[in-house]
């Protein structure tokens, strides 16, 4: 290598493997130089504005077309790279099996009430009769099996049997990478507070106020810009502590699981163990904030 | 359409576009159609400002899914394209594929030192990025256009605070964007296509800071 590469060091003088070979005729930058060159970047050892004519003087790429082809190549392998480091699979497969199980839930109500509403257009009587359960409903579909409706009927069930497995699996996993927050507020709560946020650096970062009004987004905004009252509670909603807390102390008992959660959130991304001490003490708060004072 | 400045292609009042058509296009005498709901850059091109494109080389902060950089593309020589999300970033790589002038890059426009290694000193900077400090973030890509550079700046109102005062907003931003040496800066209400959006346009001279 003479001086002049060892003064400016650009990203296709890493192209070049130890043999001295050019890479841009393989279609596939290799992993070990896709590495190479992070580390470099890391160390700010690339210099700024590479230029194609030095490349090609120094008979690295033959013309512009090579050199933009070999860039290409290399970006698109290192795009590929960041995408892997980037992901925890624990942490994607929890967001993503939460989204499949949101979508389920959306499209198991909808088509129920496509079928109640076929079942009253046949059996207008039994409107004006005793309310009849959903659920009961599919149930005498999947026995009759003259109706057309009888394998779509069986299928919503299974479907529903999956989607509770599902949420078991879900309950599983999410306890095991947020086992604080799984503690204080339900393992699907967490897990779809998580999913929200997109991954769990983001959550940790977030203050307590945003995680209470999580999810409620629209509300939120209407607030703000027309003046009508903050929403009280987001996602947080679920939470069988808020949502079956008195009406007017919903508000403070939100604030406070939100204020917690908060807390949760951190050590789970920090520590990633389940805090037995936090856990009493924040359950504690949350009983006394839901109390008559 | 006659008359008009630049090198677009017009055809009866459709904006069209040379390149390989992708699926999802809108055809129109086999050209493809650059619509200006899809996408800001051709929302600008309906309103009277036509960025030179022609064989330029783009820096294109917030490239998304690629929709607009797949246009922008077929008439640059080359478009580095940035984005910073899972999800875009993969149609944005599948369309690197298939066109050799896009180079991607997932990274966080916020750092440039993180992507810059790789990219050259460009014609034209396009940004549509929605964050609150969207102003900020091309300030810092700035030192990558050349003297003499085009800078589109597409901000959304609605990303830098719902409270604030619109013409307040664009009005420091524009200052902003003096201060760092950006002139004959031009604002382009896109509301028609875009709601919310507002283009913004200057000419970047590297100059006008040293002589500070």
């Amino acid at each position: 290598m003479d001086v002049k590469t060892l003064e400016k060091k650009y990203w296709y003088h890493l192209c070049i493997d130890e043999q001295g070979s050019i890479m841009s005729s393989v279609s596939r930058i290799p992993e070990k130089i896709i590495t190479d060159v992070q580390r470099k970047r890391e160390e700010g050892c690339i210099s700024f504005h590479p230029s194609w004519r030095d490349a090609v003087a120094e008979g690295i790429v033959a013309d512009r077309a090579g050199y933009l082809s070999l860039l290409r190549d290399l970006s698109i392998g290192l795009v590929v790279r960041e995408l892997a480091d980037n992901s925890d699979k624990d942490e994607a497969s929890l967001i993503h099996l939460v989204r499949i199980l949101d979508e389920a839930d959306r499209s198991l109500s909808k088509l129920s009430e496509k079928i109640e509403d076929y079942y009253i257009a046949l059996n207008p009587a039994e409107l004006a009769g005793y309310q009849r359960n959903i659920r009961s409903l599919i149930d005498t579909l999947t026995k009759t099996t003259e109706d057309p409706l009888n394998r779509m009927a069986k299928d919503l069930q299974r479907l529903q049997e999956t989607r509770t497995t599902l949420a078991h699996d879900i309950g599983r996993l999410a306890e095991k990478i947020l086992p604080n927050m799984s503690a204080l507020c339900g393992p699907l709560v967490s897990a779809r507070l998580l999913a929200k946020a997109g991954s769990k650096q983001h959550l940790a970062s977030m203050p307590a106020s945003s995680l209470q009004v999580f999810g409620a987004g629209s509300s939120l905004f209407v607030h703000l810009t027309a003046g009508t009252n903050p929403p009280k509670h987001g996602i947080i909603y679920q939470y069988k502590g808020i949502r079956h807390a008195k009406r007017r102390f919903r508000g403070r008992v939100s604030r406070v699981v939100a204020c917690q959660l908060g807390i949760a959130a951190k050590i789970d991304l920090y520590r990633g163990v389940s805090d037995e001490i936090f856990i009493k003490k924040a359950g504690e708060r949350i009983c006394r904030a839901g109390k008559e004072t | 359409m006659q008359g008009r400045k630049g090198n677009l292609i017009w055809q009866d009042g459709n904006l069209l576009s040379p390149g390989r058509i992708l699926p999802g296009d809108r055809v129109y005498n086999g050209k493809r159609v650059w619509e200006p709901k899809r996408s800001k850059v051709a929302a600008l091109c309906h309103l009277g400002f036509e960025p030179p494109l022609d064989n330029t080389r783009v820096l294109y902060l917030g490239a998304a899914a690629g929709t607009t950089v797949s246009f922008v593309a077929d008439y640059a020589e080359v478009v580095y394209a940035i984005e910073f999300a899972y999800r875009p970033v993969r149609n944005l790589v599948r369309l690197a594929n298939q066109r050799s002038n896009i180079i991607p890059f997932f990274q966080d426009a916020r750092y440039p030192e993180r992507y810059t290694p790789f990219v050259e000193v460009v014609d034209v900077l396009i940004q549509d990025i929605a964050q609150r400090d969207q102003a900020e973030i091309a300030i810092k890509n700035l030192f990558m256009l050349k003297n003499g550079g085009l800078l589109i700046l597409f901000l959304k109102m609605l990303s830098m605070g719902v409270q604030k005062e619109k013409n307040e907003l664009i009005e420091n931003v524009c200052s902003l964007l003096l201060d760092a040496g950006v002139g004959n800066i031009e604002v382009i209400e896109i509301g028609t296509y875009h709601t919310g959006h507002v283009g913004i346009i200057g000419i970047y001279s590297s100059k006008k800071n040293y002589e500070k």
